[in-house]
C-alpha cells in the first residue's frame, strides 16, 4: 500500500479489511502536518497542539467507521481539529476563570518562547496582530491565508455561510494591516 | 471552486502589504516530531482498545468478586482466639528479660572495647570534682557564723576526749589555755576567802 491512494480508497480499506491499522497510518502520515500546523497557529504552545492532535486522531479512528463520504474526509478532519483547538481554549478559559484578553496575552507571551520570532520582529509582529483578533476570525485568517482554503471547503469546516466567512477574512484582513502600519 | 490564485487576488486586492509578504513559519517543533506522531497516536489507540476489550469482557465481573471462602463466622471468632493466644503465653519477669538481653546482646569483646572509655571517664569525674569539693567546703566555713560555730560545739563537745583535743592544740595554744586557767583559779581563791569569814552559826542562821 502506497501514500497514492486516494481517501476514497483508504476508506474503503480501513471499513472493509482487516488492515485498519495499516490504512490508518497512512492516512496519519498524509494529514499529520497540516492539522498540526492548523492547530498550533490557534493554541501556539507544541506541548498543547501535540495533545490536540493526538485527540484528533484517536476520535477520528473512533468513528471513522460511521464516517458519511458525502464530505471530503479532509474537510472532516479539519473541522474536528479545529473544535478541538477551541474547545481547549475554552477549558483554559473556564478552568482558570480567565478572561479571554488574558488567554491571548499568555499567547502572544509564548510566542516568544515557541520559535525563533526574537530574530524576525516583522514575523512576530503578524503574529501578535493575528492573535488580536477574535478567536473565530483568526481561525478563518489561518484558514484563508496559510492554508488557502477556499471559501466553499471553509463552509464545511466551519459550519458557517461562505458570505460570512467572506466578511470575516475582509475584517480580519484590515485588523491585521492597522496592527502591522501601526507605529 | 476557488483555486491559489484566486485565493492570492483577493488578498491583494484587500491589502497588497500582506499579499507581497514572505510567509514565513518561525514556529520550532522537536527534530523529527512528524515521525513519531503515528506511533504515538497507534499506541494509545491499542491501549484505549484493550482497556475497552478488559472493560467488555468477563474479566470486569471478576474484579470486584470475592473468590475465596473463609469459614463461617471465622471473623466473629477471630478477635477471641488473638485474646486466648496471648492470655496463655508464659509471663516474663524483668529480671529474666535483663539477663535474657545481656546473654543474647553482652559479650567479652564490647568489654575490651569499653575498657579504655570506662578508664578516661573515671578519671575525668576524680579529675574534675576534687577542686570543685575543696572549694565548696572553704567557701561554706567561711560563711558559718561564730554564734553557730559556738552552738555546735557545746551540743558536740561530749563526744570530744581530752585526747582529741589536745593533739588538736598546738604548744602556743596549750600555753595560752594553762594562763587563762591560772587566772581563772585565783579568781576563785579570792571568792573562797570571802567564804571563809562565815562562821557555823551564821550557815545554821540561814
Amino acid at each position: 500500500m502506497t501514500l497514492q491512494i486516494s481517501d476514497a480508497e483508504l476508506l474503503v480499506q480501513f471499513k472493509t479489511t482487516d488492515r485498519r491499522e495499516e490504512s490508518y497510518t497512512i492516512l496519519i502520515r498524509r494529514y499529520q502536518e497540516r492539522l498540526y500546523w492548523h492547530i498550533r497557529r490557534i493554541v501556539i504552545d507544541h506541548d498543547d497542539a501535540n495533545d490536540i492532535l493526538q485527540n484528533v486522531f484517536i476520535k477520528v479512528w473512533k468513528s471513522l467507521d460511521g464516517f458519511r463520504e458525502d464530505s471530503q474526509l479532509f474537510t472532516w478532519l479539519y473541522r474536528i481539529a479545529t473544535n478541538e483547538s477551541i474547545t481547549f481554549l475554552n477549558s483554559k478559559k473556564k478552568r482558570f476563570f480567565v478572561p479571554i484578553e488574558d488567554v491571548t496575552k499568555e499567547l502572544k507571551n509564548k510566542l516568544t518562547t515557541q520559535g525563533n520570532f526574537s530574530e524576525n520582529k516583522t514575523e512576530l509582529k503578524l503574529q501578535e496582530a493575528i492573535l488580536s483578533l477574535p478567536e473565530k476570525q483568526r481561525v478563518v485568517f489561518n484558514l484563508r491565508y496559510y492554508d488557502e482554503m477556499p471559501y466553499e471547503e471553509m463552509s464545511r469546516v466551519l459550519g458557517t455561510s461562505e458570505g460570512a466567512l467572506k466578511a470575516s477574512f475582509h475584517h480580519a484582513v484590515k485588523k491585521v494591516e492597522k496592527f502591522l502600519l501601526a507605529d | 471552486m476557488e483555486n491559489r490564485i484566486d485565493i492570492q487576488n483577493e488578498l491583494k486586492q484587500l491589502s497588497p502589504l500582506l499579499a507581497e509578504r514572505r510567509k514565513e513559519n518561525l514556529f520550532s517543533i522537536p527534530e523529527n516530531y512528524f515521525s513519531s506522531v503515528e506511533e504515538s497516536v497507534m499506541g494509545k489507540i491499542y491501549t484505549d482498545s484493550v482497556s475497552a476489550e478488559l472493560q467488555n469482557s468477563g474479566l470486569k465481573g471478576l474484579e470486584k468478586q470475592e473468590v475465596l471462602n473463609v469459614p463461617y463466622g471465622y471473623f466473629d471468632r477471630l478477635p477471641n482466639e488473638i485474646l486466648s493466644k496471648n492470655s496463655r503465653k508464659p509471663t516474663v519477669t524483668v529480671w529474666e528479660s535483663v539477663t535474657e538481653y545481656f546473654q543474647h546482646s553482652f559479650r567479652l569483646t564490647h568489654l575490651f572495647a569499653a575498657t579504655p572509655v570506662l578508664a578516661v571517664l573515671v578519671l575525668a569525674i576524680v579529675v574534675l570534682t576534687k577542686p570543685a569539693y575543696v572549694t565548696e567546703t572553704t567557701e561554706s566555713v567561711t560563711q558559718v557564723s561564730n554564734e553557730e560555730i559556738s552552738n555546735y560545739l557545746s551540743d558536740n563537745i561530749s563526744s570530744l576526749d581530752e585526747s582529741s583535743i589536745v593533739a588538736q592544740l598546738d604548744d602556743n595554744a596549750i600555753g595560752k589555755l594553762s594562763s587563762g586557767i591560772e587566772q581563772e583559779k585565783s579568781a576563785n581563791d579570792e571568792s573562797l576567802i570571802d567564804v571563809s569569814g562565815i562562821t557555823l552559826d551564821d550557815i545554821q542562821n540561814l
